[in-house]
């Protein structure tokens, strides 16, 4: 549904070798989760369909709003602002405060 | 059939004696079957829709371990699980959940008897309750079933009034479970509770499940399958919501090199991987494929192979599915 998912094969599918376990225990679904809020980090437009999609009521678009807060606060960056700016995950640098990460 | 009358409040003081002796309850919620912690989180309304998921996990649980291994190295050391039967009492199911069970067990007894499921199910004592609402998605009565089905119930509940219940004992085990409450057991009419159940406004029945039978026979290569081929996102909500949707993957987790645990987990055939061969070839490639053959195993091969339909016209799978595919309408269009 997420219009800005648009990997050809999502990681969840790759097997070899497997970098999301795919039961659905509480480390198996973390990963998940912790992947897609970084993959869509400063990207997610807000659109809600996540929200919308989500057979359980799960408000994922809470995760995404908390991601782009934090990417205002550590990198002054806001997405769709501009079409010239480098996205804030494909512009990673070394030497990038890492503050936020725990 | 042997009726009883009890009260609400006599039917929660067995909730609360079930607790107090260590026992699992579950009852519906919006969500899901929940563990009932306090007797006041009861609700047992007939007039509520299914949960979003049934209380399959109990006896399948979405992800469970079947053995863990150790490796060394000349040799594979592998250590069994004890699986743990507790007893379960699930109140107040509604008719489209209770009959899950019974249509599951003959594949969980098929070509392996699958100790697991069968020592979960031994302990499960399903107390059904009639059902007084339907919406657009729902069809057991096509499927031979109806909201005031005793099917898999081991006690059936009817409501009478606001505060007392028309006790049907089904089963052996209803019996059994039910004899040490007796004192709370009045004398029952049946007279009374069938004048309830013959008032439930039913469903309508969408489809006739034979000729969906006979139609899934003759048109495997449908040009229908593709108009909804091209609909579906493959996301297997529908299988995972389903009470009867039984499919699960093997796959062994390392924690080292030197062990880890096999895995059984839920698996659904929506799933673009669930047929990919190691060798590459995927035999349901597109999705239009797959949905073939959701509906196939449903409605034609599980009846082939054991006599009854693989779905109990709850319509969770529609109720949750992101791009509102119908099952009911997709079957009742399964037809020239
Ligand atoms: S499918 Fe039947 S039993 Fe289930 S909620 Fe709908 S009407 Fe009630
Ligand atoms: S829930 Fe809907 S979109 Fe998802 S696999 Fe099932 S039919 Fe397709
Ligand atoms: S296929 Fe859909 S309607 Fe049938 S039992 Fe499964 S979830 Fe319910
Ligand atoms: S419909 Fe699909 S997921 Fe459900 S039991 Fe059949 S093959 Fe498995």
């Amino acid at each position: 549904m997420c219009p800005l998912c648009y990997c050809q094969r999502c990681i969840t599918d790759k097997a070899i070798p497997r970098w999301i376990e795919s039961s659905s225990h509480q480390r198996g679904n973390f990963a998940w989760n912790i992947v897609r809020a970084f993959h869509l980090s400063a990207r997610c437009t807000g659109c809600g369909e996540c929200d919308r999609a989500c057979p359980m009521d799960i408000p994922l678009s809470l995760i995404n709003r908390r991601m782009a807060m934090e990417a205002k606060k550590s990198f002054s960056y806001v997405s769709g602002r501009s079409l010239e700016t480098p996205t804030l995950v494909g512009s990673f640098n070394e030497k990038d405060s890492d503050e936020l990460f725990m | 059939m042997d009726e009883k009358i009890i009260s609400k409040d006599d039917l929660l003081k067995i909730c609360q004696d079930i607790i107090g002796k260590g026992h699992t309850l579950l009852t519906p919620g919006m969500n899901e079957y929940f563990p009932v912690k306090d007797v006041s989180q009861i609700n047992l309304d007939a007039s509520a829709l299914p949960a979003k998921t049934s209380y399959k996990s109990y006896v399948f649980p979405r992800s469970e371990p079947v053995l863990y291994y150790k490796r060394s190295k000349d040799d594979v050391q592998l250590i069994d699980i004890n699986v743990d039967g507790k007893n379960i009492i699930i109140l107040g199911a509604k008719p489209c959940d209770t009959n899950s069970i019974s249509i599951m067990r003959h594949l969980f007894n098929w070509d392996y008897s699958d100790e697991f499921f069968n020592l979960r199910e031994k302990h499960f004592i399903i107390i059904g309750l009639m059902c007084s609402h339907y919406d657009e998605y729902c069809f057991c009565t096509s499927v031979g079933s109806s909201p005031v089905s005793e099917k898999g119930s081991d006690i059936f509940l009817i409501p009478l009034d606001e505060n007392n219940f028309a006790l049907r004992i089904i089963t052996e085990k209803g019996k059994e479970f039910i004899e040490p409450y007796s004192e709370y057991l009045k004398t029952g009419d049946e007279s009374h509770s069938k004048q309830v159940t013959e008032n439930v406004k039913l469903p309508e029945v969408a489809f006739d499940s034979k000729e969906v039978y006979e139609w899934l026979g003759n048109n495997f290569e449908s040009p229908k399958w593709e108009g909804i081929g091209n609909l579906c996102l493959s996301c297997a909500q529908c299988a995972f919501v389903c009470p009867v949707c039984h499919c699960f993957d093997i796959v062994d987790e390392d924690y080292s090199y030197s062990e880890g645990r096999r895995m059984k987990n839920w698996d659904g055939c929506q799933f673009g991987n669930f047929t990919l061969h190691a060798s590459g070839h995927n035999p349901r490639d597109i999705q239009s494929k797959r949905y073939r053959q959701r509906v196939n195993h449903k409605f034609r091969y599980y009846v082939d192979k054991f006599g009854e339909i693989l779905c109990t016209g709850c319509g969770r799978c529609s109720r949750g599915c992101p791009v509102s595919i119908d099952i009911k309408e997709i079957v009742s269009n399964c037809k020239d």
